[in-house]
């Protein structure tokens, strides 16, 4: 089988849920999920769930006809995996510390909104990959709280000064093009 | 550009004083339009920071999501969910299947096979020796330690057990058993071999319960328990099943049941 063809079969068993396609994508994939999950503060249990969770979330966005995956299958299922995590962590550090109020909802309902967030997140990534790279670098910087000192030595910035205009316009643009793309729009909360 | 992105930046990179910050609230709270830039400023800051993610409200409603949920609760849904419970299982027996094919094949030509299978053996043991301890691993069971004497240290050193803050955990566990030297808390060693097995110090593990188990307390058989489960963990399976047997003589001892079911599976 072709790469291609490969990673069309784990999708299509994951859209009809074909038990042996699944465990295919369990061979290739849950090794890497386990250390990932392992190396940030997780056990193995969690990364069990981490999994369960992300094949449940993709095959329910995959049952939609437009549906379609532009990288390796293996490649995009492990972000998810990972943002599932990331999921999980914020929630569980949310329960804790009680800073915004987090309820239990029902199984269903929670992968439900797992998948709408990750296709917000993917909407988000995607367009700050239209942006120029001069200032997609910048606002990656700034956006995981690079302080303007550390960002002008490392992109050249004669003062903290220019970077925080060239910030300004750069997050200025971005938004933009976020808001008149129409997929943010179906993405709005009713 | 103009002046409410500047507010807007100003308030999300927390610059602004309790006073302006109160100011810009409210102002928010009463302009739809600059709620809405706020808003997607907002989101850019949690969506690209990597360390972060942007959780919707249990109450969000979009189309996307009643779509989904609809599609979950449906009989499709159902089933995929049950087929990637069974694909789950499949995988993590895949091991055990491979050697029971072997060893059928081993028969014709058996004695090319006995050194093979005799690698695939001992692997296989690894496998559902680890495999056991992470299905017996069960820390909820592990008693609370906020409710005693409201010794503060001790509840923190849960809480961040309970977070999995293992390293941060360990520290405090210690520190509490140094200062009282002199009156061993056998729930306190019990949360140290618990974390040191978190954190892999497997042999480390091993003698703080045994330190449990010769503290002369309530809780001192519970040790046998638990370190019947880090043999398991590192393979000792032998060692294991000494501490299952100790348990399983008498009904009484802590996780009976669960030993003599686990021995079963040992033999």
């Amino acid at each position: 089988m072709s790469a291609q063809k490969y990673d069309n079969y784990l999708l299509e068993s994951l859209i009809n849920g074909n038990e042996v396609g699944i465990k295919e994508i369990y061979k290739k994939v849950y090794p890497k999920v386990f250390t990932y999950v392992r190396t940030h503060d997780g056990t193995e249990e969690d990364a069990k769930d981490v999994m369960q969770k992300s094949l449940l979330q993709l095959s329910v966005r995959a049952q939609a006809k437009d549906f379609v995956i532009t990288s390796s299958f293996e490649g995009y299922f492990f972000t998810t995996c990972k943002n599932v995590w990331r999921r999980e962590v914020k929630i569980h550090k949310s329960r804790v510390t009680n800073s915004t109020v987090i309820d239990l909802v029902h199984e269903e309902r929670e992968i439900a909104l797992a998948a709408y967030e990750q296709e917000k997140w993917e909407l988000f990534q995607q367009k700050l990959e239209e942006i120029s790279e001069n200032c997609r670098k910048i606002l990656q910087f700034f956006f995981n709280k690079i302080p303007y000192s550390k960002i002008a030595d490392t992109l050249g910035y004669a003062t903290e000064n220019t970077v925080r205009q060239r910030i300004f316009k750069c997050k200025s643009k971005l938004k933009e093009a976020i808001q008149t793309d129409s997929r943010y729009n179906e993405l709005k909360e009713l | 550009m103009n002046n409410l992105e500047k507010e807007i930046e100003t308030y999300l990179n927390g610059e602004m004083t309790v006073e302006e910050n109160k100011i810009f609230e409210k102002k928010i709270e009463l302009d739809p339009t600059a709620q809405k830039e706020f808003k997607i400023y907002k989101e850019m800051y949690t969506l690209y920071n990597d360390a972060d993610w942007e959780i919707s409200n249990s109450a969000t409603q979009n189309d996307r999501i009643t779509t989904y949920v609809t599609f979950l609760k449906s009989e499709k849904g159902q089933s995929i969910s049950k087929n990637i419970q069974k694909a789950e299982d499949a995988y993590f027996n895949a091991f055990s299947t491979k050697i029971k094919k072997i060893v059928l094949y081993a028969g014709s030509i058996a004695a090319l096979l006995v050194l093979g299978l005799f690698v695939f053996v001992q692997l296989n043991k690894d496998i559902d020796a680890k495999s056991l301890y992470a299905e017996h691993k069960n820390w909820n069971d592990l008693p609370s330690l906020s409710l005693r004497d409201g010794v503060t240290s001790l509840s923190e050193g849960e809480i961040l057990f309970r977070k999995k803050q293992y390293s941060t955990a360990l520290t405090v566990f210690k520190s509490y058993v140094s200062q009282n030297a002199t009156q061993s808390n056998p729930q306190v060693l019990l949360y140290i071999g618990v974390t040191q097995l978190e954190l892999n110090q497997n042999e480390a593990a091993i003698k703080s319960f045994e330190k449990l188990l010769g503290s002369d307390t309530l809780d001192a058989s519970k040790a046998y328990w638990y370190l019947s489960l880090t043999y398991l963990k590192i393979n000792k399976v032998e060692e294991a099943k000494t501490q299952l047997q100790i348990l399983s003589k008498n009904p009484q001892n802590y996780k009976y049941k669960e030993a003599k079911e686990l021995l079963n599976r040992l033999q």
